[in-house]
């Protein structure tokens, strides 16, 4: 198989690659703390992922004017700035949509303001970046920190205080430690494993695929040179 | 004369991980044993119960990373009979099931399994289900119960020495009592000459090395000896720090486990004294009635600085004799 293949692949199933392949979370390491420290239930990880797309799309947005004006230093402050800005703004609609979510998720509501994904990825636009392109990829980018955050806060949840969106669900024992951020970095290292398993899926569905269409193109080829003979 | 042909290894040790893992097997069985005259058939049921889940998630987790399961391998066996042993004979039996899992799912197989896990599982599990199960976990049955197999709601609980020691206090119950293990605590760890008696074996069977639990102990009882907790002093404070809590079984099993502790025999030593300085200071500072195992969690983390330094010293030592070192290569000026 060769790279450019590979490339195809991940292009044609962009969704795909943004949620496992090269999702910011697990197989870069960013937004990591958020995940282990504050993913602990399902209305958690909502609130993270709404007020993520708001500073990530944002700041993003904002990168694509400042780094075609400013200098790189420069260019990192302003971005900073816009996405606090835009942090204040989503802190307010989130509140407003979670009862107690400011209690819930504490000071790492405020620091997703300077999270790891929004300053990596605006920190790397070119000069040539395009608005469509940096907009879809940071939706991507959101959507796979959304789903890892999910994933965690519906184990972590349902396993460790028994509910589901704070509602009761039956579950025969309460696994509280769950609760605690150490099992956040167990959990996240299980969900690590399940991906890389997938990808490794994928990738030999796409190897056989390939195969069986060489397969057919010698069948074709060595038809047509028998016929012309 | 004809010439056969073997692929390597050429020298083979005496003692293998099976022979190693049914040495601990054979001594947990007496430990078993005991807890059953203790406790009566709940201790049997939940070791039995704690194997099944160990065999059963190991046996998963092998087939999940694409080998085929090895009927030889006796590894979760110990893991689930030392599992039980460390906790109350009135725990429910999904602690046991999450410490078993844990110690499986989560500390052994994902760093390589047999002989490639960093911390030791037992340990591990046991940590996990002592933040989930504070209180149960350390509220202990009196001995000579007969508990029932389900439901062992209605018995006498009682003070443990370590929670006693804990609070400054000096436990009420005669030493000679406590030797013979008749006093509230984990249902294996109160056996205390059984223990030694099977430290003993463990050692002459090479399964663990004498060098390790000796320099532990001794810190431990120097340590006691210097700082007691309470106002005993001397030798009863020594002795009560050596026979509370599962610091004996835990010494024996867990930290002699030969896959989480350094190679050398120096290092080893090293390795006793700092684990048995790290054990004392858990203990005093230690919210947990018994901190024991995170403390050895915390000192299995530390091992391959051991080793680093075990490797270092001996590499210096041959230089010095003028052994297997490069320096050896080059002629002397005479």
């Amino acid at each position: 198989m060769e790279i450019h293949q590979i490339r195809q692949f991940r292009k044609k199933h962009r969704i795909f690659n943004a949620l496992l392949m090269r999702n910011p979370v697990l197989v870069m390491g960013l937004d990591l703390p958020f995940i282990i420290a504050a993913a602990t239930s399902l209305k958690n990880a909502a609130a993270m992922a709404i007020v993520m797309l708001m500073i990530h799309v944002g700041t993003m947005l904002a990168g694509i004017a400042t780094c075609r004006k400013l200098p790189y230093w420069l260019r990192m402050l302003v971005n900073a700035c816009v996405s606090t800005v835009i942090m204040m703004v989503a802190q307010a609609l989130v509140a407003g949509l979670f009862k107690g979510i400011s209690n819930s998720l504490g000071m790492y509501l405020y620091l997703m303001a300077v999270n790891g994904m929004t300053i990596f990825q605006s920190s790397g636009l070119g000069r040539k970046a395009k608005i469509y392109p940096v907009v879809t990829g940071a939706v991507l980018s959101t959507l796979g920190f959304a789903l890892v955050a999910a994933i965690t806060g519906v184990i972590r949840e349902y396993m460790g205080s028994g509910t589901l969106w704070g509602i009761p669900v039956y579950f025969p024992v309460k696994i509280t430690a769950l609760q605690l951020p150490f099992a956040g970095f167990i959990v996240v290292g299980f969900l690590l494993a399940l991906s890389r398993l997938l990808n490794k899926l994928a990738l030999s569905r796409m190897m056989r695929e390939h195969a069986r269409r060489n397969v057919r193109h010698a069948k074709i080829y060595i038809d047509s040179v028998e016929t012309i003979d | 004369m004809t010439l056969d042909v073997w692929s390597a290894p050429h020298i083979r040790h005496n003692e293998t991980t099976r022979t190693i893992m049914g040495d601990a097997v054979l001594v947990l069985l007496i430990l078993y044993a005991m807890a059953f005259y203790y406790y009566g058939p709940r201790a049997l049921a939940l070791g039995a119960w704690s194997v099944a889940i160990s065999v059963v998630t190991d046996i998963l987790c092998v087939l999940i990373s694409g080998k085929r399961p090895n009927i030889r391998d006796f590894s979760p066996l110990v893991t689930g009979m030392l599992i039980p042993l460390l906790m109350p004979a009135t725990i429910p039996y999904g602690a046991v099931a999450i410490a078993a899992v844990v110690a499986i799912a989560a500390a052994k197989h994902p760093f390589g399994g047999v002989g490639h896990n960093v911390f030791n599982p037992a340990a591990a599990g046991f940590s996990f289900s002592a933040i989930c199960y504070g209180e149960k976990m350390f509220t202990y049955p009196l001995p000579l119960q007969r508990l029932p197999i389900f439901g062992a709601e209605q018995v006498v609980n009682g003070i443990s020495p370590a929670f006693t020691l804990s609070l400054g206090g000096i436990p009420s119950y005669a030493l000679l009592d406590m030797a013979l293990g008749n006093f509230p605590g984990p249902m294996g760890a109160t056996n205390i000459l059984v223990i030694l008696a099977c430290l003993l074996y463990l050692s002459l069977r090479n399964t663990v090395r004498w060098e390790m639990p000796v320099s532990f102990f001794l810190t431990v009882s120097v340590f006691a000896l210097l700082f007691p907790r309470t106002s005993a002093e001397g030798f009863e404070s020594v002795a009560l720090e050596l026979m509370s809590g599962m610091l004996l079984l835990g010494g024996v099993f867990m930290l002699g486990d030969p896959v989480t502790t350094p190679k050398r025999d120096l290092s080893k030593v090293a390795f006793g004294v700092v684990s048995g300085i790290t054990v004392m200071l858990f203990r005093r500072h230690s919210s947990m009635e018994e901190s024991f195992s995170f403390a050895i969690l915390a000192m299995n983390a530390a091992v391959w600085g051991f080793d680093m330094w075990g490797e270092r010293l001996y590499s210096i030592i041959r230089r010095r004799k003028g052994g297997n070192s490069p320096d050896k290569a080059v002629p002397k000026k005479t």
